[in-house]
């Protein structure tokens, strides 16, 4: 069997569909591309398929990531054009690369993640919002209340935040742009950020414009692993 | 309201599953909205998830883009947060292709699946920005049209729709729309082009029928002012009728996920309470060869992992064996499951389903509706305790652990002994189970129990259906008898089925109480945790009309509310039919046996046919 990494953006509408939509929705994909999957063994055979770090409903996402087993060898550049003749309007391939040696999955590689999210305010309310999201930077902790269904949990999001720009792209629009520790070692959810703030915003788009992995000031891309031994 | 793409986008996040309004699924057909003629909304008055898993609208959806002149684009009723949130931010409801509102289509067309999703309609067409009422429309407002099954009693919804389409679609459709093309074209009024239309096979007209009412509710009159008679419409070479060939695939988990293909149309094993048996006459195969040729192209072109040979009772398809070997032959290598919708009583069934569900067992199905032979002869369900108990055995054999049972209660004639029947019957299953499987642990019997509902254009319209009262008391019964380690019991809301069989019998009085419970908050009926009784019920005292009028037994004289409809079979036949069920006498399928004289043959010109046959 032969390995693939795909690269490929989840955009415009798209960007509603939840992991699990997505992951069903790229293997018919697939299916339709006719290319042969790899399948596990037993009663409920699943093809071989693992993707990166899920994207909360409503994100883009310039920058995604999963790993494909087939039973052929076939040309990257062919898996590329036929999986973006079967996908729709929003999905896109953008390269696919054979990996040539054993690796990690995606979701135990990478660790960094960026984004750019543009929040509508009052401009009265815009410079409040810039010093309370420059605390976020100053500070040495900062805690947030996370609910989920298991309840309500304290977590310090401030050394999952790497970097922090605030931009004023209109009297009313805020871009804000960081790169914030993902996966096993802590995850910052773009929604973290709106904590901290205690006027309204509207939330108008985000965007994840990368993922990879940053270990000793090294950064490596998920596609660079594919060729890199011991990645 | 508008409708405004990127003002729904600024609050879809908010709401639960927004893959259901925003389009874009591989195969869907987007027009050029300003390059064609004739533009329709096909609407389903249900979440996306169930809408889109209908076959129906599937195939008008094609037949329409297939036109060059004409485009169909898809809308299903939002969910409750979503429409809170577009009359917040005055957006209205939208089809899913080219985002426009409902207003701006000429035709708007709704499936009539079931009856308690009529409130739904009102919203949608509300949220569409269209006036809900028929006499409210002016010409240049889209016309609202309608056909499925409901079709066939729409009396309660007359007051809201323009057109209703009695039986299949398929052949009668586009000549509707070119007719309503032409129209569009002219300077004519809205009578012209129903006069137009009355020509058409299939095509009721609701306004041009006067209903008039006896002082105790009973109906004096339908009078027809152009005398035309609405006859059901019908697919006389159903093996030539066109099959869908751009497959929608949702990314959403939907109901039905996977390819559907129809088989078959019609049954005739004649079970007198099932109008689906009644209104889809004759029995019509399609040749096996051009199902798998189609089948083969369709899994290629979506990637679907799973297809199902569906019909009425897949398993009375002259050649389902051969085509299940073929397809399982073909299919499971590629790793797509082969299923069929439902199984026959038999064993045979068991062994058709072995070869497709060769490792792993869920669970099978089976309806013998009722709990004694006498019961059953009733309701002609030709099924003996012996044939359910055979089934059971070959089914626990080949390695099944679950085994459901479809059971109705409230059925006519149906005394103490039947509702026993119905808990020995499972228990004699269980028996079954326990002697013949090695290992009892994972036994599992679901007795399934549903409250009778008489339909029209079936032997028990005539028939009274059980109070809330009786079905709460039958099924009490049921839930202290069907008890213990292997067994479980479901049943049906007992408001939910009353409220569906008030519908499914009413008359076009019926029209203020959905609008006035609509107006008081009722949607979603259909929908368990949704389903408000008390607003429904308050609103029939508020109107002064009696719930039970409409579930009482009918007398033969008695105008029914439906009766200006030919559905094709004959008055005889059903009354017939009616008679025999108190004798409990059985009439045997047309297809083995000798014909039934329904008149739906003879009647609409169609005949029965069978794979690799001429008809009949």
């Amino acid at each position: 069997m032969y390995s693939f990494r795909v690269r490929f953006t989840k955009e415009q509408r798209q960007k509603y569909l939840s992991h699990l939509e997505l992951i069903k929705g790229i293997e018919r994909a697939i299916r339709r591309a006719q290319l042969e999957m790899v399948y596990s063994e037993g009663f409920h055979p699943h093809p071989k398929l693992s993707f990166g770090p899920a994207l909360a409903v409503g994100t883009a996402s310039e920058d995604e990531y999963f790993d494909l087993e087939l039973t052929r060898d076939y040309p990257p550049e062919k898996i590329l054009e036929s999986i973006n003749k079967a996908l729709t309007e929003g999905l896109n391939v953008l390269a696919v690369k054979k990996i040539l040696h054993r690796v990690k999955p995606l979701n135990a590689i990478i660790n960094r993640a960026s984004y750019v999210m543009f929040l509508r305010t009052d401009p009265r309310d815009r410079s409040v919002i810039i010093d309370q999201l420059n605390i976020l930077l100053t500070s040495t902790s900062v805690e947030i209340i996370r609910t989920n269904k298991d309840g309500q949990k304290v977590v310090n999001i401030r050394p999952w935040l790497h970097t922090l720009t605030i931009r004023i792209k209109d009297d009313d629009l805020l871009e804000l742009e960081f790169i914030g520790e993902i996966g096993s070692s802590g995850n910052l959810r773009p929604d973290d950020l709106l904590r901290v703030i205690s006027r309204p915003v509207e939330v108008l788009a985000i965007t994840r414009t990368g993922l990879w992995r940053e270990e000793d000031g090294t950064v490596t891309r998920p596609l660079d692993f594919c060729d890199k031994a011991g990645g | 309201m508008t409708t405004d793409w990127a003002k729904i986008e600024s609050f879809l996040n908010r709401v639960t599953k927004p893959g259901r309004y925003t389009g874009g699924e591989f195969n869907s057909t987007v027009k050029d909205w300003q390059n064609v003629a004739l533009k329709v909304a096909l609407a389903f008055p249900d979440v996306y998830e169930i809408g889109i898993s209908h076959l129906g609208l599937r195939i008008l959806y094609e037949l329409i883009n297939n036109e060059p002149e004409m485009l169909a684009e898809r809308v299903y009723a939002p969910w409750i947060d979503f429409q809170e949130l577009l009359r917040e931010k005055s957006v209205c409801l939208h089809t899913l292709e080219s985002k426009k509102a409902l207003r701006d289509f000429d035709l708007i067309g709704f499936s009539l699946q079931y009856e308690l999703s009529y409130t739904n309609i009102l919203t949608m067409l509300e949220l569409g920005g269209v006036p809900l009422y028929r006499e409210e429309r002016e010409r240049d407002m889209p016309l609202v049209i309608a056909g499925g099954p409901c079709a066939f009693n729409p009396e309660p919804m007359a007051d809201f729709f323009d057109i209703f389409v009695i039986g299949e679609a398929e052949e009668i459709l586009i000549p509707i729309l070119k007719t309503v093309q032409e129209w569009k074209q002219s300077a004519a009024p809205k009578d012209k082009l129903f006069n137009d239309l009355e020509k058409i096979e299939g095509i009721y007209i609701p306004s041009h029928f006067k209903v008039s009412y006896l002082p105790d509710g009973k109906i004096k009159e339908i009078r027809s002012q152009t005398e035309v008679e609405p006859v059901r419409a019908v697919v006389r070479r159903f093996d030539q009728a066109y099959f869908p060939k751009r497959w929608i695939v949702p990314f959403l988990d939907i109901v039905h996920d996977r390819v559907t293909y129809e088989i078959q149309r019609g049954c005739t094993k004649g079970c007198r309470f099932c109008q689906a048996g009644m209104i889809y006459r004759p029995n019509r195969e399609r040749e096996p060869g051009p199902i798998f040729e189609e089948l083969r192209q369709l899994i290629a072109d979506t990637g679907y992992e799973e297809l199902s040979l569906t019909s009425l009772s897949s398993a009375d398809y002259s050649q389902i064996e051969k085509l299940i070997t073929d397809a399982c032959g073909c299919f499971t290598p590629q790793k797509v499951n082969v299923s069929l919708p439902s199984l026959r009583v038999d064993s045979f069934s068991v062994g058709l389903a072995k070869k497709f569900q060769s490792s792993r067992k869920g669970s099978l199905t089976f309806a013998p509706e009722a709990g004694t032979e006498r019961m059953r002869r009733v309701i002609n369900k030709g099924v003996s305790r012996e044939d359910l108990l055979t089934a059971a055995e070959a089914a626990f054999k080949a390695g099944w652990q679950k085994l459901k049972l479809y059971f109705m209660i409230g059925l006519p004639s149906e005394t103490e002994e039947d509702l026993a029947g119905i808990v020995e019957l499972v228990n004699s299953v269980l028996h079954t189970g326990k002697r013949v499987c090695s290992r009892t642990n994972a036994l599992r019997i679901t007795a399934s129990v549903s409250t009778f509902v008489p339909k029209a254009h079936t032997p028990f319209q005539w028939r009274s259906q059980i109070s809330i009262a009786e079905t709460v008391a039958k099924q009490s019964y049921l839930q202290t008898k069907v008890r213990g380690r292997f067994l479980e019991l479901d049943w049906h809301n007992p408001e939910t089925s009353y409220l569906e069989g008030i519908m499914a019998r009413g008359d076009r009085r019926l029209s203020k109480i959905i609008y006035q419970a609509w107006r008081k908050g009722a949607q979603f009926d259909g929908w368990n945790d949704r389903f408000k009784a008390e607003i429904w019920w308050e609103t029939f005292r508020e109107c002064g009309i009696e719930p039970e009028f409409y579930t009482r037994e009918r007398s033969y004289d008695e105008i029914l509310p439906w009766s200006h409809l030919n559905a094709g079979l004959t008055m005889d036949f059903l009354r017939n039919e009616n008679e025999k069920a108190g004798k409990a006498e059985p009439t045997l399928d047309c297809r083995e046996h000798s014909c039934s004289d329904c008149g739906v043959c003879s009647g609409l010109k169609v005949a029965r046919r069978i794979a690799g046959g001429s008809g009949v």
